[in-house]
Order: C-alpha cells, then sequence, then structure tokens
C-alpha cells in the first residue's frame, strides 16, 4: 500500500509540475527552432546576410564617388510562401540594417507617408507659423527595394524538407534598372514524432 | 462472502470503470448538448450571441475538443463577418491540428480500453479543408490575397500528403470548392499558369468527388483552358464545350457572393447490436430509419497465436465463449433546408443573377463516413470485443455462491461496458448545408445589391439589401451572406 500511495503522489508530483507555466528570459540572438517554420531568427540572419551582400556590390561606388547618400525606399515583400510570414518584421531588420550601415538613407513606406502628410495637412491649420513643418519639402526615393519570400516543401508522414528562398531586388525609380539581386536560401529538414505520453 | 470478494476483488477496478462511465456519458453528451444550444441562435442569424454562449461554456467543448472549440467560434465570427477576429480563431484550430499529430499512446490505450472520445479531437478532413476555405476567405474579404494564397498553399500540403497515402485513389484527398477560390485568386494576383492548374485540379475533384461539378464551372474551365493554350486539359478531364450556362471569365471589376444555405450536417449515434462467434466471426446488425436491416460480417479481432493453438486442441481460451456484442456507430444526421438557392439583383442596371451550389456539406459528409466506416467498424470490434471478454473475465473472477449477488454483479458489469460503448460523433457544429456562388460583373463604383433567397419551387423566402459596396477597378470583391432557413 506504501508503494501504492508513493506511485500517486509521485504522478501527482509529475502531473503539477507539468502544468505550471515557466518561463524564462533568452538572448534575442540566440537561435531556437519549435516548430521549423520561419521565425525571429531566420528574419534576422537573412536580412543581415542580405543586406551585408547588396551593400559590397558596384552599384553603391556610383554613389559614393559623387559622395552622395542614395535615399532608399522599401517597396513590397511579397509572401509567397506557404506560412504567414510577417513580412513587416523582416522589412524592418532590411531597413534598420542598411540604415545602420550608414551608407544609405530612407524615406518613409506609403503607409507612413500618407500619416505624414496628414499630420502637415494639421500643422498647417493648427501649428504655430514658427514651427509647422512645409509641404513639398519632402524627399523623393533614388531606389526601391523589392522582394518575395518562396517555399518549397517536400513532405512524408513526419517528415519534411522546407526550402525558404528569400530574392531581393534594388530597382531605380527613375530609370527602372535593377542595380542589385540578392537570394538567400535556407533550408530546414523537420522531423515530427509519431506518438507521445 | 459476495461483499468480501467485491472489496477485496476491485475496489480501485469498480471505481475506476465507474469515473470513466461517467466521464464518457458526459463526453458523449456534450456534442448533442452543444448542438441543440448553439443550433437556435445560429438559426436566427445571431452569431455573436453564439460566440459569447461558447466562450462562456466552454465545458460544452472538452480538454480534447479543443480544435472544435476553436473551428466553431472562427466560422461563427466569419459568418459575423469580423473577418481577423475569425482568423484568429481558425488558426488557433489550425495550430491544435499541427499539435495532435503526434498521438498520445496514453489517449490510445484509454480510448482502446473505452471508446474512441476519450481520444483528442483531431477534425475530419472536410473540416480541415472547410477551415483553410474560411481562412481564405477572411483574407479575400479583406482584400489580403498573398495571405489568401498562403492558405491554398497550406491546404495544398495536405492534400498532397493525403494523396500520397491514398493508395487507391478512392477517399476524399481533394476539394472542389477549394481548387475553384483557390483559381480565383492566383488570377487576381496574375499568376495565369498557376490560375489554371488550380482551376484543372477544381474540375477533377468535382469529378472524382460526392459533390456534381456545377455546369457553369465546367463551361468556365473550357473556355479559359481553350483561351489560354491548354485545350489538352479540356480532353484529360472529358469536359465539351459548354452551353448556356457557363460563367463568362471577367478580367474586369467583378462582386464575388458567397452563400451559405441551411445548417450543416452533425453525427449522431446508432446502435447496432451482434454476437461474437469464439475465435472466429463477429457478425452485427441494425435496424436503419427506413426499417431495413443492415448486417456487417467480419473476422473477429485477433487473439495472440497461444489462443488459436489452444482453440484448435479444443482448449479453453482466453476469449471465453460465444457471446452478444453491443456496437455504437456514427451516421450522419441531416436537416431539411427551406433555402434552396439565391438570385442577386444589382440595382443600377435592373440585371439579376443565379446563384451556383459549389458546395455541400451533406454529401461530403455522407461519403467520407461511408468511406471511413471500415476502419470505424474495425476499431470498434476490437474495442467491444476486448471490452466483453474483460468483463466476462471479471465476472467470472468475482462469481460467488450467492446468486442474487452473482446476478447483480453481471448486471452492473454489463451497464457499465454497455455505458462506456459510445460513438465519436464530435464534429463541427456550425457548418452550412450547402454553399453558393454568384458572380456580378460591375463597373468600378459604388453598388447596392438585393439577394433573395429562394426555396425548392423559386419562391422568395429572405431578401437582404447590401448598400454601398465600393469595387475598385479590376478588383474582386467578395461579400458573404447566410440564410440557415
Amino acid at each position: 500500500m506504501g508503494k501504492f500511495k508513493a506511485l500517486i503522489y509521485l504522478a501527482l508530483a509529475l502531473i503539477v509540475a507539468g502544468c505550471s507555466t515557466k518561463v524564462s528570459r533568452v538572448d534575442t540572438d540566440s537561435t531556437i527552432d519549435l516548430t521549423g517554420r520561419w521565425n525571429d531568427t531566420d528574419s534576422r540572419l537573412v536580412a543581415e546576410e542580405m543586406i551585408e551582400d547588396c551593400l559590397n556590390q558596384r552599384w553603391l561606388y556610383k554613389w559614393e564617388t559623387e559622395g552622395k547618400r542614395p535615399t532608399v525606399i522599401v517597396g513590397n515583400i511579397v509572401n509567397r510562401s506557404h506560412e504567414h510570414i510577417n513580412t513587416q518584421t523582416f522589412t524592418r531588420n532590411i531597413e534598420r540594417e542598411l540604415l545602420n550601415s550608414g551608407r544609405v538613407q530612407f524615406v518613409a513606406t506609403r503607409e507612413e507617408r500618407e500619416q505624414l502628410r496628414e499630420e502637415r495637412l494639421d500643422q498647417a491649420e493648427h501649428a504655430s507659423v514658427q514651427t509647422q513643418q512645409q509641404m513639398g519639402e519632402e524627399y523623393g526615393a533614388d531606389l526601391m527595394l523589392i522582394g518575395s519570400i518562396n517555399t518549397i516543401v517536400d513532405q512524408e508522414g513526419r517528415r519534411a524538407v522546407i526550402y525558404y528562398q528569400v530574392n531581393m531586388e534594388l530597382v531605380e525609380i527613375e530609370s527602372n534598372m535593377k542595380v542589385w539581386i540578392g537570394e538567400k536560401q535556407i533550408k530546414k529538414y523537420v522531423e515530427r514524432a509519431s506518438t507521445k505520453f | 462472502m459476495f461483499y468480501t470478494c467485491f472489496t477485496t476483488f476491485k475496489k480501485s477496478t469498480a471505481i475506476i470503470l465507474l469515473t470513466a462511465s461517467f466521464l464518457l456519458i458526459s463526453c458523449a453528451g456534450r456534442s448533442a448538448l452543444r448542438q441543440e444550444k448553439i443550433n437556435k441562435t445560429v438559426t436566427s442569424g445571431d452569431f455573436l450571441s453564439a460566440v459569447s454562449m461558447i466562450k462562456d461554456n466552454d465545458n460544452l467543448y472538452g480538454r480534447n475538443e479543443q480544435f472544435l472549440y476553436y473551428f466553431d467560434i472562427g466560422v461563427l465570427y466569419h459568418y459575423a463577418g469580423l473577418f481577423d477576429s475569425s482568423t484568429t480563431y481558425l488558426m488557433k484550430a489550425a495550430d491544435v491540428h499541427d499539435q495532435l499529430f503526434a498521438r498520445s499512446i496514453t489517449n490510445e490505450a484509454a480510448a482502446i480500453m473505452t471508446n474512441d472520445n476519450m481520444r483528442p479531437y483531431r477534425s475530419k478532413r472536410y473540416e480541415l479543408v472547410m477551415l483553410h476555405l474560411f481562412t481564405a476567405l477572411n483574407f479575400k474579404a479583406q482584400g489580403r490575397i498573398d495571405e489568401a494564397l498562403v492558405e491554398s498553399r497550406r491546404m495544398q500540403l495536405h492534400f498532397d500528403e493525403w494523396q500520397r497515402t491514398d493508395s487507391r485513389g478512392r477517399r476524399y484527398t481533394s476539394d472542389g470548392l477549394f481548387h475553384l477560390i483557390t483559381s480565383f485568386a492566383y488570377q487576381q494576383v496574375g499568376e495565369s499558369s498557376n490560375s489554371l492548374i488550380s482551376l484543372y485540379k477544381a474540375v477533377q475533384a468535382y469529378q472524382r468527388g460526392p459533390v456534381k461539378l456545377p455546369p457553369e464551372v465546367k463551361g468556365y474551365a473550357y473556355n479559359r483552358f481553350v483561351r489560354n493554350d491548354r485545350a489538352d486539359d479540356t480532353a484529360r478531364l472529358n469536359i465539351s464545350a459548354p452551353g448556356q450556362n457557363t460563367w463568362p471569365e471577367r478580367r474586369g471589376s467583378e462582386i464575388v457572393l458567397i452563400s451559405y444555405a441551411g445548417r450543416g450536417p452533425v453525427l449522431k449515434e446508432t446502435a447496432w447490436s451482434g454476437t461474437y462467434i469464439k475465435d472466429g466471426l463477429l457478425v452485427i446488425n441494425h435496424k436503419g430509419p427506413d426499417g431495413k436491416n443492415e448486417t456487417i460480417s467480419m473476422h473477429a479481432p485477433p487473439l495472440p497465436a497461444s489462443e488459436y493453438e489452444k482453440a484448435n486442441e479444443g482448449k479453453p481460451t482466453r476469449s471465453g465463449t460465444t457471446f452478444h456484442v453491443k456496437f455504437a456507430l456514427p451516421t450522419v444526421k441531416t436537416f431539411p433546408s427551406r433555402t434552396n438557392n439565391f438570385s442577386v439583383l444589382l440595382e443600377e442596371s435592373g440585371k439579376r443573377f443565379n446563384s451556383v451550389m459549389v458546395n455541400d456539406l451533406d454529401a461530403t459528409t455522407e461519403s467520407y463516413l461511408q468511406e471511413n466506416l471500415n476502419t470505424i467498424v474495425a476499431r470498434t470490434a476490437v474495442r467491444v470485443v476486448l471490452r466483453t471478454i474483460a468483463a466476462e473475465r471479471a465476472k467470472a473472477r468475482v462469481r460467488t455462491e450467492n446468486p442474487l449477488a452473482n446476478l447483480m454483479i453481471n448486471l452492473g458489469t454489463d451497464v457499465l461496458s454497455s455505458q462506456m460503448e459510445r460513438a465519436d460523433v464530435r464534429g463541427a457544429s456550425v457548418t452550412p448545408k450547402t454553399v453558393h456562388m454568384t458572380r456580378i460583373p460591375v463597373e468600378p463604383g459604388v453598388h447596392n445589391l438585393v439577394i433573395d433567397a429562394h426555396d425548392r419551387n423559386g419562391n422568395v423566402i429572405e431578401k437582404k439589401r447590401f448598400e454601398d459596396i465600393a469595387v475598385r477597378r479590376g478588383q474582386k470583391k467578395y461579400l458573404f451572406h447566410h440564410s440557415f432557413k
């Protein structure tokens, strides 16, 4: 009977331990893959590597020899994958990497610009003349960064190979010339457990 | 003697059996209870009250029915036009489905001993298709076509996997409506080849599945294949030049109205009974609602080889002797609907457009259950026979010299054993009976529509007006309507 009781207590303890939520802080740069889906690490690593490649290509010399910093805008990053990927996070990573390099400058996105124009209109009516920002003084972007995220999934039962390909292009807005094409792939092998206790 | 024997034998067993039977009774009852509770509110069109009712009474869905909890709420939000909320819940349901990929050994063992309601509900294939369809439609309603296409790709992975495991090519592995919606989405983003491939799959799925290929879809597909230099596809699909009932190919602005009609089917339990013939056959029969007898005969669930050797030598085996068995199997219960079809009046032009039925959940559910019946019966047979043998052996062990006590033990064991036998009738409670589509070509601008729901004889039984629908150039605007009469 003693053994039986001990077993029951042990089982209860295990159940209670299993039920409690445990939270711990981790380094934002650490790599944690829980599901095999696109995650923050993929977004960060792809952004870093693509921008490094982008900044090391010839197109930028043309501007730098003239002592200029090109103005870039991030256009659409189309999600053609099988996962709902937050392309905004990815876009922000790209913007941050480019901007922090100090070699290019950015203008706000279409939606942000609309918001800013509304604010200027509001200022025109309500702000003092000395502090109000002027209309028609916006910076026009020289280049637009566009791209897509694609996936190919090869799946059989509990095993799957997921191949992500991120394509990005930098296009001169005036001439429609593509000055840089970048590509980054990630391949993941995911094996799911078929049984559990 | 009886009491001593009972207490020593199996106080713990009795408690376990009793608890299990109470749990199982409540499990099985929950499904019917929530259908009854939700149905009234849904039929009246008060979807948000139905959502509140579900959220306030989450005990209507057990821990094992999380998929259904999220799915039902997601569908109700979709009907109510709250697309973001709907998507949130439908995605939670999809996550539950993914997490249930790994089967719990404990749950499976419990299900063998008791019934399938002990296993977490994993969704039926057509429910998973509806889940991704509703999510895709939510995104379309919000003009987020790229996201709608993500749902198409996710579902395609399921279709591929189902087709891979369907060696005989007879099971539900694809869905006409899903591919049709996908085809429209690809066309919208300018991916013509992908759109035509999805259209091909749509026709193929309709031809193979329980829902008849609508002539409008057939004609539309024929024309698009021919115009896009894919005439070979028409030959492969064996579709000929269309008659009058055909959707024209529309490149301009369009309103696509998706209408849901009637209450979708549910599963109900039917009792089957029969005889287990020692070491041999299992014969079960049932009287259907039409009064006809249905009988299934099969080999009894296998015993260990040593038991067969004993049987061959004429020695008693663990399977005991011939005995009576009771089975509980699911059947489809459909509901009559007054709503038969829809027509839409475009007020500015006075033109009227008729709906096309693109999905029939009654037919899909019937067909799905039929193709899975063998598996369900086989699982049930193993379970019932094992449990009955266990009960027989338990009765034999506690047999006393008191005939009254013996009678009570026998009755008690039989009652507990039969209470445990429950069919798995869990399923979505709020799906529509049929889905209809109306395609309305419009000029860019603002439009008003009047939608009539018709009965079988063409009488208008419900009217609804949609006002100030803004459509941009080249936009396909998705609207949703329901008539659950």
